[in-house]
């Protein structure tokens, strides 16, 4: 989330795209309400637009009774909107070209003038007087306002002549609609800044951005973007998606007349949220939007109409990802990922030298003219610095600031690190089948820890997980119950093991919610019976692990360093968290920053928090104190005390930790609504990454605020994304672009060839329409083509698929209130299995007719994954037995049952045949193909039939 | 009482009906702005010794929860926060039901599981088994050893180096979001210790 769950209170329109936050976030609902009711009085009403292939729960809160005399009551946009699943971007282009023809038809609207005038720079809408900061090519830090940017120049031809740089009306404030883009589309226009060093002479910037005048020029990124979006018209549109023209232009309007400028505090200073003529457009979306083989092209049309609409750094504005698990976005910030490490940095390369690896990470430039000392950690910036202190920490030992290790002994350090990435979860499982690792080649995978997961009911085909499993020498598994995973079939001599975890109520710890907020867990009890929370468990793993010899590697590294670690690995790495290794953990005890005694699992993760989230450079000399690893977690400023600086609360509310709570801020909960509604919101309930920010993007806005780092280049969003690894050495805090991989197999004709075969235009660059993997329409493969990640394959060529003459419905996958993911921690639930038995099936009564079926009826759902016309040992589909695909009762009134659309097959993915409440698994019918570059798979949609059992 | 979140049909039990209400309320939203409702503890006041802040465990919005323990350290209820400001005290069917993951008979390890539940009686530390035979019982200690054991054999020789340090591909870990930050932070650092980067969870899911 770009925003928090609180925002919501302060939106005028919900546009819901891909989320049913009803079911799976319900209390998102209680503040969409708020808004949607007047709570606040404030005399104004927000809509709900409902874009799905499902008329879910949430889709069914639209269309209430609105104040037509009202021009504040927004709920007459309310609108359920129905797409074929998969379609996302298509009908995002649509509405974006919408409305940007809207903007051109009507130039004397205030909406169409605010709008050009914003993305045009127009002086005080989106300048601002604010300077930003650049590193020129003598690698000194330089500060551009608006006299240097008067006598701005560049040059084309590497500084033989100068032109005029059209700059004078200062930095585009938001967003990159201005820059030029070069020929080939692969990257912004290029060329040497020169500006004005005010004695006589100039500073340069090399490789710095071109700006146009206005984005009436045919090569900046504006233009670009509409000529990408010219293909994706109305009646293009509605045919690929299956809904009506008026709903895309439905849409298009209400994000008009709830965009910055349709707000009364447009070009304001000062954000207003609570004015009646407030407006301010939120997009929520989950996995409806994600998981397709183009799901992350499919946020960025989100992100990019926000960004074009002003909604982005909005209070009630922005970009919401309903996260799935609690704690995913913590677990995503640890870098428990193939290709990460915590904090966001990527897995040191092979090949990357350790100045190379950190020169790309953001911070202050280690290579090349004026560079820093990249084994001085005073020297490095933000993610460097939580790296380098990362690296001491996870594979030396603490060091007082005042005596940090040598370079030549850091690079011991480094060294431990793995080089390189692992394998996305679809190819790890193959991997684990000798018979697929001897056709395709590679690595074996032998043996897997399963740690609070169950992939026998969560991974897509699982005919192909089965196989991974059961090869498997040996599978551990930890959980609260025995899952699928656990009791999966093993080959005869296959080990398994299984470890008991406890509640979340029996293990103190933080956790990060989808709006980035930090909170504290405390530990209610010790865990109940023999179980272990996860940090006992891991610390004896870690001691056993120690005592095979697993570290052995690390100690050697040790014992060429001219200033080792004193102590065995164990010892040294592990220790240091506060359990010696014998005692009872449980009876641990220690204080916290408060003088509060802490018990057990509490102490230990009080000294990881400690580590993660001290300010980068905050020990000061306390050798009891550490510099913080987790950039995004830790504060700023010299302090001896960790998590403890309120410098970096945007505005600072107060020194005093009476002020602001706990030092350790995730202990924070002053609940009252200060600030409520400013861009702060409850600063001091729990702590948001990044710089307690709760408004992201944020671009000095509010009065006292700071830039964001996320935002570039040159601190500025970007509707554009390059395809190369470009490092941005001139920025200040930003170094490597992202990049994104998509790239259609139709090719690209667009616009050379309007109305041609492939209307691709800029595809990756800007976001592309492609068909799902198993798509219900050849016609528009043939057009649009399907994803590829620059040209591979985004599926295992082993993987079956079906096509629309055998499996001519679609089938996607849903959830409910009533249950969890893979179901452990709900199926075993008597009050889950209560309210929600069994699995059930949504078909549109056209369909139920069509075949005959009526409600209750037993119907089996078949995809060319599921189609073993004999039993496929492991798996089950109880209490019915074996059955092919997956079997289950149509359910909710058939008859009148038009939540799907005809020729689409709705089945929840919560059931396996372990538990209290038990059935068919619909991950044994999903396709996993995934996406160019999350890997998410393609859940959400793929080709089935149906059959009355 | 002391027994109480070992039996559950016990006197301070959450009625099916408030669980279900709890879980209506919040599926199916009304016209009325006030969908955030505090249901207040069903522990007897009398019982509680003491009250815990912590966080709903499914989904991402992570509601605030309040956790009842008596004097033995029975939990008594899981109930919403009134002063979270994202959920005001209200919770979904999932986060009401929260107290019976805790008090589950089904979990692994807790004295009141039974063979009955999974065809094997888990109340010890640990479990093995081999092929699809049955589990056997060990302790915490011999399992950990066992399987660090195993792993390193699998795993075989690490070779640090500054550009091309070696990265074992027979062992992959997958992680969770259901663990704690602090859980995460240390199972990564782990499995960069055993030297691979071999490691996956649900946020790919």
């Amino acid at each position: 989330m770009t925003n928090s769950w609180v925002d919501l209170d302060h939106s005028t329109l919900f546009v819901v795209q891909g989320a049913n936050p009803a079911e799976n976030h319900p209390a998102s609902i209680g503040h969409v309400n708020l808004a949607r009711f007047d709570a606040y009085g404030r005399g104004r009403n927000a809509g709900l637009i409902v874009i799905d292939p499902r008329q879910t729960r949430t889709a069914r809160l639209t269309g209430v009774p609105y104040v037509a005399s009202n021009p504040n009551d927004q709920r007459k946009h309310d609108r359920y909107v129905r797409i074929r699943p998969g379609t996302n971007i298509a009908f995002t282009n649509g509405v974006m070209k919408a409305i940007i023809d809207w903007m051109y038809a009507n130039p004397t609207d205030q909406k169409s003038i605010n709008f050009f005038a914003w993305h045009n720079t127009a002086s005080g809408v989106n300048a601002g007087s604010f300077a930003r900061t650049f590193i020129d090519d003598g690698g000194t830090t330089r500060t551009l306002g608006t006299t240097q940017l008067g006598g701005a120049e560049y040059s084309f031809d590497g500084g033989t002549t100068w032109v005029t740089a059209p700059l004078s009306t200062g930095w585009p404030k938001y967003c990159d609609s201005r820059v030029k883009v070069a020929a080939p589309g692969t990257d912004y226009q290029r060329a040497t800044l020169r500006v004005p060093d005010g004695s006589g002479g100039y500073w340069t910037f090399s490789n710095m951005l071109v700006f146009a005048s206005d984005i009436n020029d045919p090569d900046c990124v504006f233009q670009k973007l509409r000529t990408h979006l010219s293909p994706y018209d109305k009646a293009t549109v509605a045919d690929i998606c299956g809904c009506t023209q008026d709903d895309i232009e439905a849409v298009a309007q209400a994000f008009i007349e709830n965009s910055r400028f349709a707000s009364s505090d447009f070009g304001a200073a000062t954000a207003t949220p609570t004015a009646a003529g407030y407006r301010a457009t939120v997009m929520m979306y989950a996995m409806g939007a994600t998981q397709f083989t183009t799901g992350s092209q499919a946020v960025r049309t989100y992100a990019i109409l926000q960004t074009m609409m002003g909604n982005m750094g909005r209070i009630g504005g922005g970009i919401d990802a309903l996260r799935g698990i609690h704690n995913v976005q913590g677990s995503t910030d640890m870098g428990v990922l193939f290709d990460l490490i915590p904090a966001y940095s990527g897995n040191p390369g092979v090949g990357k030298a350790y100045v190379d690896y950190s020169n790309e990470l953001f911070g202050n430039r280690v290579v090349g003219t004026g560079a820093r000392d990249a084994y001085n950690p005073s020297q490095l910036g933000l993610q460097q610095r939580g790296f380098y202190n990362m690296t001491v920490e996870w594979f030396g030992e603490r060091k007082s600031v005042n005596s940090r290790y040598s370079s030549t002994d850091f690079e011991k350090l480094y060294a431990c690190w793995p080089k390189g990435n692992g394998f996305q979860h679809t190819e790890a499982f193959r991997r684990m089948d000798p018979d697929w690792v001897a056709t395709n080649g590679g690595a074996q995978i032998k043996a897997a820890v399963v740690w609070g997961q169950n992939p026998a009911v969560t991974e897509p085909h699982q005919s192909a997980v089965r196989k991974g499993l059961e090869s498997l020498d040996l599978l551990v598994v930890v959980d609260m119950f025995a899952t699928e995973t656990a009791q999966c079939k093993r080959k005869s001599d296959g080990v398994t093991y299984l470890l008991p975890a406890c509640s979340h109520v029996e293990e103190a710890g933080s956790v990060t919610n989808s709006g980035r907020w930090i909170q504290w867990r405390d530990r209610a009890r010790a865990p109940k019976g023999n179980s272990k929370s996860d940090l006992e468990l891991l610390l004896r793993f870690a001691k056993a692990l120690h005592a095979a010899g697993a570290f052995s590697h690390i100690e050697s590294q040790w014992s060429t360093m001219t200033s080792p670690p004193s102590g065995n690995a164990w010892q040294v790495l592990y220790a240091k968290y506060g359990w010696n290794g014998t005692d009872a953990f449980e009876s641990l005890t220690g204080t916290d920053a408060e003088g509060v005694t802490m018990y057990g699992s509490e102490v230990v993760a009080e000294n990881i928090f400690k580590e993660m989230a001290s300010p980068l450079d905050g020990n000061n000399g306390d050798s009891t104190a550490n510099a913080g690893t987790i950039w995004i977690y830790s504060g700023t400023g010299s302090i001896s005390a960790y998590n403890a600086d309120t410098g970096d609360v945007q505005p600072t509310i107060g020194a005093s930790w009476g002020a602001w709570g706990k030092r350790n801020r995730a202990k924070s909960r002053k609940g009252a609504p200060e600030y409520a509604h400013t861009s702060m919101q409850y600063p001091r309930y729990g702590w948001a990454w990044l710089l307690n920010r709760r408004v992201f993007y944020n671009n000095s806005e509010v009065p006292g605020d700071v830039s964001d780092v996320f935002v570039a280049p040159g601190i500025m969003a970007r509707l554009f994304v390059l395809n190369t690894n470009t490092l941005a050495d001139w920025s200040l805090l930003y170094r490597a672009y992202n990049t994104l991989s998509d790239k259609p197999d139709r090719g690209i004709s667009y616009p050379s060839n309007p109305g041609g075969s492939t209307p691709h235009y800029l595809p990756g660059r800007f976001p592309a329409y492609c068909e799902p993997f198993e798509s219900p329409r050849p016609d528009l493969v043939s057009r649009f083509g399907y994803n590829t990640a620059n040209g591979s394959a985004l599926i295992m060529s082993d993987t079956p698929r079906g096509t629309v003459a055998d499996y001519p419905l679609v089938l996607t996958t849903i959830r409910c209130v009533e249950h969890f993911q893979g179901g452990p921690i709900t199926r075993n639930n008597p009050w889950n299995h209560e309210a929600e038995p069994e699995p059930w099936i949504e078909i549109n009564s056209v369909d139920a007719l069509k075949y005959g079926i009526k409600d209750g009826d037993y119907v089996n759902v078949i995809t060319a994954r599921s189609n073993s016309t004999t039993q496929e040992e492991g798996r089950s589909t109880a209490p019915s037995g074996w059955a092919k695909g997956f079997k289950a009762r149509v359910g909710v009134g058939t008859l009148a049952n038009q939540r799907v659309a005809p020729g689409v097959v709705a089945i929840p993915w919560h059931w396996g045949e372990r538990g209290l409440s038990i059935g068919s698994r619909a991950n044994d019918l999903t396709i996993d193909a995934w996406d160019a570059n999350t890997r998410i798979p393609e859940y959400k949609v793929c080709l089935c039939r149906i059959e009355k059992a | 009482m002391a027994t109480h979140d070992k039996e559950p049909t016990g006197k301070l039990e959450l009625s099916r009906r408030d669980f279900l209400k709890a879980g209506a309320a919040a599926a199916v939203v009304g016209a009325a702005g006030a969908d955030l409702v505090f249901t207040p503890s069903r522990a007897n006041a009398a019982d509680v010794a003491a009250t815990y802040v912590t966080t709903c465990p499914y989904c991402s919005a992570q509601c605030g929860q309040l956790v009842d323990v008596d004097a033995s350290g029975n939990v008594l209820d899981v109930y919403g926060d009134p002063n979270s400001p994202t959920n005001r005290g209200g919770l979904c069917a999932k986060g009401a039901g929260s107290y019976q993951l805790v008090t589950n008979p089904r979990r692994l390890g807790v004295p009141e599981h039974t063979a009955a539940v999974d065809g094997f009686d888990f109340t010890g530390r640990a479990w093995k088994r081999i092929g699809n035979g049955a589990w056997t019982e060990m302790s915490l200690d011999t399992a950990m050893s066992e399987i660090a054991t195993q792993l390193v054999s699998i795993r075989g020789t690490v070779t640090p180096g500054s550009t091309a340090a070696s990265n074992a591909k027979t062992v992959q870990f997958f992680g969770s979001s259901h663990l704690n930050n602090e859980a995460n932070y240390l199972y990564r650092k782990i499995i960069a210790n055993f030297g691979t980067s071999l490691v996956e969870h649900q946020a790919r899911i």
